[in-house]
């Protein structure tokens, strides 16, 4: 089925594939077994006005060809040991692949898993889990960063972070917003505040 | 003399002289005058018009806190290791960006646009407490116009304003500069290696908007120079420094990675902000490869289907093209072939390369093949395209302006041919500025010998017999076309992915459209394709059928419909290599009839 593969896609093309979803199965109705060729006249055919477009692709900067996807991470508390399972998808026939995970002083990641060296001959997919356990309430990323040395003299990097919601997460997001104001043409604006020197 | 977050009032002998001076043109109406210019007068533009009575003249410079790179050396043959150096922190003209001058309740008084040095001038009343302020925002309503902004997509897509003190206007004209700062202590505890080298960002990163604009301000002057009349479509473009590389909400600044696409059809950009992950803000070669993108979407075409690539493996041809350009446009608007992108902890990591480099290799296999399914390829070739410095097979001193030319050349553009570098080089090699031969060489030095719009008669495979030639054509009721998809290099957007076919039709036409399996893994082979019209993919045309033909059919699929006459192409695939996991190598007859 259609939409069994299409859990697996990636986030990058989930709304393209979902509108395509949605459309073939109108392409499929309309199929029959007409197999003549018809030379149908512009004036017998139902015109319709509104048309569409696929979705806009999205371009990607540059970088080590790796994409990450993980399992899900449910909310922790504070103090408390969690894990999650990441999945590495690398492009090389063979070379190295690095990884590393920090989380930072509100994240402890830990665990010999926090820098490993893969050999990117063996598969293109890997596993790898790591632990962690926040430091205080709210959203914290472990960030990983993954160089590519398909062979001596190529490098690339790419980051990924996952996500971890630690204790009361809400509320201490709730508190972190920049200075907020509202301009004169409605605009919200971020306050950011200037050095000035005044003559 | 300055100090964050504070003011400092100088008052220096000889500024104060001029204030005086101005002051004395002021209240002589203008200091015109009737008499006559002595013989020997130096003719000098004129003065500015003076403010009016009552009012004074609040001028200055706006300027970012800009942070360098540190490059290893060896650009020249490799893909070298590179990091932010914030031991080079200069303070750079903010160009082009608005200020307004507000009153206590906010009430914009005057505006003006920085020029190229960051200076700009507003007029108001006289001794009244007034705001200096910089909106993270360039707006040209000249004949060569843009709107851009920077705005922070995990607050409400609040747009950044970079505001000065609260301070008198006096009696007199005045300075003001402001500066944006990076926010950036040497001395700090690094937040995500505490036990590591010293340096964190501590306070707000206010120049982390203008270091982007900066980047996007030179691409539309430089756009501007070849084209007087250019109207650029308004641009958002998103940055916080919440915004990580983690798939998610975007208004809680997962944004996957530095990217550009279009939300609810506005153009954007997503800039990373994460400090000791990943943050963009000053490699500005990634900020203008984003907006290369921008440019081929919206004042030229792009057929790329986007997604994860990189200088190494093979890629779909309209990948590595839009790609390649992307890398290639940053060179030439930044004046510096190095791109640079930098990462981790301190920002203390990261790649760097230059387009000028050859980075791929003759021999194949390999895994840097050159060739028009290579990304490295093609950025060689369109920089050399452009720059005034021969080596190598480039002999060419193009410019930008036959470069623009062609992008932006409506046959370009309404072409039935996908994107490609063979699109592309059969359009410039019209441009006088082009030789014809002196392309070949480019071309035929990263093994790209195709010629025409469609590469015909292309000998280099990229180990992958089946994908030549890059078009295969098919006829109403003619034989069936052999077409194979693969993921040896590969899933989702790489070479041998997808395959394309042409099929043109003379008049408008009912037909049905047919791809069968001929081998692959038996019950899961499934075989889509995608009917493309100048660059159009349609999931609902003037007839109401979707171009999309992706059923779940195993080993078939049929679509069934009237298109117009004209020519289309074609891209098919076996779904199983359109995502992660379920490679498949299949090959399927197709035909029309």
């Amino acid at each position: 089925m259609r939409n069994i593969k299409t859990m697996n896609k990636p986030m990058i093309s989930a709304l393209p594939l979902s509108a395509a979803l949605l459309f073939a199965a109108c392409a499929q109705e309309s199929v029959n077994d007409t197999a003549s060729v018809d030379v149908v006249e512009p004036s017998q055919q139902a015109q319709v006005s509104e048309v569409r477009l696929a979705p806009p692709i999205t371009t990607v900067k540059p970088g080590a060809s790796v994409t990450f996807t993980h399992d899900a991470v449910k909310p922790i508390e504070v103090g408390e040991n969690g894990s999650v399972t990441i999945t590495v998808h690398e492009g090389y026939p063979f070379g190295t692949l690095s990884l590393e995970a920090s989380g930072g002083a509100e994240l402890e990641v830990f665990g010999a898993e926090r820098q490993v060296q893969l050999d990117m001959a063996d598969a293109t997919s890997h596993t790898w889990r790591l632990d962690f356990q926040p430091q205080s309430d709210g959203v914290h990323y472990i960030n990983i960063l993954a160089t590519a040395r398909p062979e001596a003299g190529m490098l690339s990097t790419r980051a990924f972070a996952v996500r971890v919601n630690a204790g009361d997460w809400q509320a201490a997001k709730a508190k972190t917003g920049l200075e907020m104001q509202m301009l004169e043409d409605d605009t919200p604006a971020v306050i950011l505040e200037a050095r000035e020197t005044i003559e | 003399m300055s100090t964050s977050g504070s003011l400092t009032f100088k008052r220096a002998a000889n500024a104060t002289a001029l204030v005086v001076a101005a002051g004395l043109v002021a209240a002589c109406g203008g200091g015109g005058g009737d008499s006559a210019a002595p013989p020997t007068q130096i003719v000098s533009p004129p003065p500015p018009p003076p403010p009016p009575a009552g009012s004074v003249e609040i001028s200055g410079q706006v300027t970012f806190d800009k942070i360098g790179h540190q490059i290893s050396s060896g650009t020249s043959s490799r893909i070298v290791p590179a990091a932010l150096d914030y031991d080079a922190i200069t303070q750079e003209p903010a160009r082009g960006v608005t200020v307004e001058v507000v009153n206590s309740a906010g009430t914009v008084l005057d505006t003006d646009t920085t020029d190229g040095n960051g200076n700009y001038a507003v007029s108001v009343d006289s001794d009244t407490d007034v705001r200096v302020r910089v909106r993270s925002q360039m707006i040209s309503t000249a004949a060569a116009s843009w709107n851009i902004q920077v705005l922070d997509n995990t607050n409400s897509n609040a747009i950044y304003a970079l505001n000065g003190s609260l301070t008198n206007s006096g009696a007199t004209n005045s300075r003001r500069d402001l500066n944006a700062p990076s926010g950036w202590d040497p001395n700090a505890t690094n937040l995500a290696d505490p036990s590591g080298p010293a340096g964190e960002y501590t306070t707000t990163r206010a120049a982390g908007p203008f270091a982007i604009l900066d980047g996007i301000y030179e691409a539309v002057t430089q756009v501007a120079q070849v084209d007087p009349d250019v109207d650029f479509p308004a641009l958002q473009v998103l940055w916080s420094v919440n915004n990580v590389p983690a798939s998610g909400n975007i208004s809680d600044g997962e944004i996957g990675t530095s990217s550009y696409t279009r939300i609810n059809d506005v153009p954007t950009i997503r800039i990373l902000g994460a400090a000791n992950n990943d943050t963009d803000e000053y490699d500005t070669h990634v900020v203008v490869h984003e907006f290369g993108h921008y440019f081929e979407d919206q004042l030229a075409r792009s057929d790329s289907p986007g997604g994860s690539h990189s200088l190494t493996p093979r890629l779909d041809a309209r990948l590595s093209f839009g790609e390649g350009w992307g890398n290639a446009f940053s060179g030439m608007i930044l004046d510096d072939p190095i791109y640079r992108d930098v990462d981790g902890d301190r920002q203390s990591s990261g790649f760097a390369f230059s387009v000028e480099t050859d980075l791929t290799e003759v021999s194949s296999p390999s895994s840097r093949d050159q060739g028009w399914f290579n990304e490295a390829s093609v950025q060689q070739i369109l920089y050399d395209i452009y720059d005034s410095v021969d080596d190598g097979a480039d002999t060419i001193d193009g410019g930008f302006a036959p470069i623009y030319n062609a992008f932006t050349d409506p046959d370009y553009i309404n072409n039935s041919d996908f994107t490609t570098i063979f699109a592309f080089a059969n359009r410039i090699r019209n441009e006088a500025a082009v030789s014809g031969t002196a392309l070949d060489a480019l071309l035929n030095a990263e093994d790209i010998n195709g010629t025409g719009p469609q590469g015909v008669g292309e000998t280099n495979n990229g180990n992958l017999p089946q994908s030549l030639p890059i078009y295969k054509t098919s006829t109403i009721g003619g034989g069936a076309v052999t077409v194979c998809s693969t993921a040896v290099n590969g899933d989702t957007n790489k070479h041998g992915v997808r395959e394309f076919i042409t099929l043109t039709l003379a008049s408008t036409t009912a037909l049905t459209l047919t791809a069968t399996e001929t081998s692959g893994p038996a019950g899961t082979t499934d075989p889509d394709f995608r009917i493309w019209e100048t660059g159009r993919l349609f999931t609902r045309d003037s007839r109401g059928q979707n171009r999309i033909s992706e059923s779940s059919v195993d080993g078939t699929e049929t679509w069934t419909g009237t298109l117009d006459a004209g020519t289309y192409a074609i891209e098919i695939y076996d779904f199983n290599n359109f995502e992660t996991g379920t490679a498949a190598d299949s090959c399927f007859d197709f035909t029309a009839s």
